[in-house]
């Protein structure tokens, strides 16, 4: 457990600018989204309602769930850079330790702990990473919302309910969903991706050349049995003819398959195949 | 004791160990020599459990190879193997961390020995300060068996004395030591045993002082015998 704890601690530690970098941009990028956005439908509304009654009274007015609708692309980009760094350091948490003529992995391999230990850390790290990231965009949103209610008068603001505000942008949709079945389903997998990614890592730090091959092969076997059955989830009626809870029980079992297998296979040849 | 018996491992159609077989004795200095290619950085390898084998037996202290055995064993490879970022005082930290038999006052006591400075970034050390660092990453902890992976590979004269007057010293005494080398003048004067590999086999395993003594032949004279043959 303590190996387990440090070495968690170690990977944190070795990720951290990347983070903190990702953290500041989030923060930095949608705050400035926010803030141009609510700046130029203020002017627009100052310009249109006094056109329209002389600036005596406003007839419209500015929710923040409709400015956060209108800065789409702004707002998204940090959370889009952050998923691609993310998903670039799945294999890259792996491979840095092969890199260089002094590659680490001589020193991991060789610490007396089960080797599993080096996996699960490796997991729980980037799981920390997407959670931190997760917590601070959850967290910057009333930061957002209150710089609109400072620069709105409070005679122009309309109402804004948190979830609509969630649903106002495409990519907060997706990486904060309102129900909570749906937020376990992406996220769980998101982890079955990232333990096939580990798997086939692993198979091609075991077989090197042909190990590439191999890899690929595991990598296409495992999408194809998760990702077959999912157009099927959902629908009342399909080809081969099964109810709902068939096909969802098909898919259950694909997943589960695949994420036992992935573990399995994983800690295997770490433990036998796997060279530094 | 360690032992290893009929160790066999291939590696792209060729057979990297072939049968190797030899024990190192704790108290002694085993000395594995061959030429590049030979399979000795691969024995060490395969008993630290990097590389794995097709077949064969190891046995450390009498006991196949656990984590349990791991904090009894401590390996240094012919580099480094610690991040360029880390500062010196950061991987005696690490080491710390992670390894229950890490002696601190040892490590103190052989920083200073190899003057090192604990803040220098590892990324920045020379090739033979980098060695020396090795070194006390290897030695600071309390193991009954010390292996060492071609130690004098690409250091300068003075600090090859300074890491040769390890082999004298308290530091690897109780200990088993097995190291590789392919420039046995350097350790001649200080193995006990020797073992010679050629191709993945073992050609020639003997006791040097018996050598010295019934054949009056030098390590490197029985070397020119095997190699040359």
């Amino acid at each position: 457990m303590m190996h387990y704890l440090k070495l968690v601690r170690m990977e944190v530690h070795r990720f951290r600018y990347v983070l903190a970098g990702l953290a500041g941009l989030t923060l930095v990028l949608q705050l400035l989204a926010v803030w141009l956005t609510t700046n130029q439908r203020l002017s627009e509304l100052r310009e249109s309602n006094f056109v329209d009654s002389g600036a005596q009274f406003s007839h419209s007015k500015l929710s923040f769930t409709f400015i956060l609708y209108n800065t789409q692309f702004m707002y998204a980009l940090p959370i889009l850079l952050s998923i691609l760094v993310l998903v670039l350091y799945v294999p890259g948490i792996w491979y840095r330790d092969w890199l260089g003529r002094s590659s680490f992995i001589y020193r991991l391999l060789a610490l007396p702990m089960r080797r599993a230990t080096l996996y699960w850390s490796k997991l729980t790290a980037l799981l920390l990473f997407v959670f931190a990231l997760l917590g601070l965009q959850a967290a910057s949103l009333p930061l957002q919302w209150w710089i609109f209610r400072a620069m709105v008068p409070q005679a122009w603001q309309a109402p804004s309910y948190l979830s609509d505000i969630i649903g106002q942008n495409k990519v907060l949709q997706v990486l904060l969903p309102a129900n909570p079945l749906d937020f376990a389903l992406y996220y769980a997998l998101g982890v079955l991706g990232v333990l096939v990614v580990f798997t086939a890592i692993i198979i091609e730090r075991s077989y090197r050349g042909w190990g590439v091959l191999y890899a690929i092969l595991y990598v296409l076997a495992c999408t194809l049995l998760v990702v077959v059955p999912l157009p099927l989830l959902g629908t009342n009626h399909n080809a081969m003819g099964l109810y709902p809870i068939e096909v969802v029980t098909i898919a259950l079992t694909a997943a589960l398959l695949v994420l036992a297998s992935a573990i399995w296979l994983g800690l295997r040849l770490l433990r036998r195949s796997i060279s530094v | 004791m360690i032992e290893v018996q009929e160790l066999r491992k291939r590696y792209r159609r060729r057979d990297v160990l072939d049968g190797v077989s030899f024990t190192a004795d704790k108290g002694r200095i085993t000395c594995l020599i061959g030429m590049n290619g030979a399979g000795k950085s691969t024995v060490l390898k395969a008993i630290m459990g990097l590389v794995p084998y097709r077949s064969g037996t190891i046995r450390i202290g009498g006991e196949p190879p656990s984590p349990a055995v791991m904090e009894k064993i401590a390996f240094i490879p012919d580099r480094l193997m610690m991040p360029g970022g880390m500062r010196v005082r950061e991987a005696l930290a690490w080491m710390q961390e992670h390894y229950a038999r890490w002696n601190p006052a040892r490590a103190e006591e052989l920083l200073a020995f190899f003057r090192l400075d604990p803040a220098a970034r590892i990324a920045q050390l020379s090739r033979g300060t980098e060695a020396k660092l090795n070194l006390v990453l290897g030695l600071s902890r309390d193991t009954d068996y010390v292996l060492m992976d071609e130690p004098f590979s690409g250091i300068d004269m003075l600090s090859r004395e300074q890491i040769a007057d390890v082999f004298t010293s308290e530091l690897v005494e109780r200990r088993g030591v097995l190291l590789t080398t392919h420039e046995i003048a350097e350790m001649e004067r200080l193995i006990d045993q020797a073992v010679f590999l050629d191709q993945g086999r073992v050609v020639r395993d003997f006791d040097c002082e018996r050598m010295r003594e019934d054949e009056g032949k030098s390590v490197v004279d029985v070397m020119r015998e095997v190699y040359r043959a």
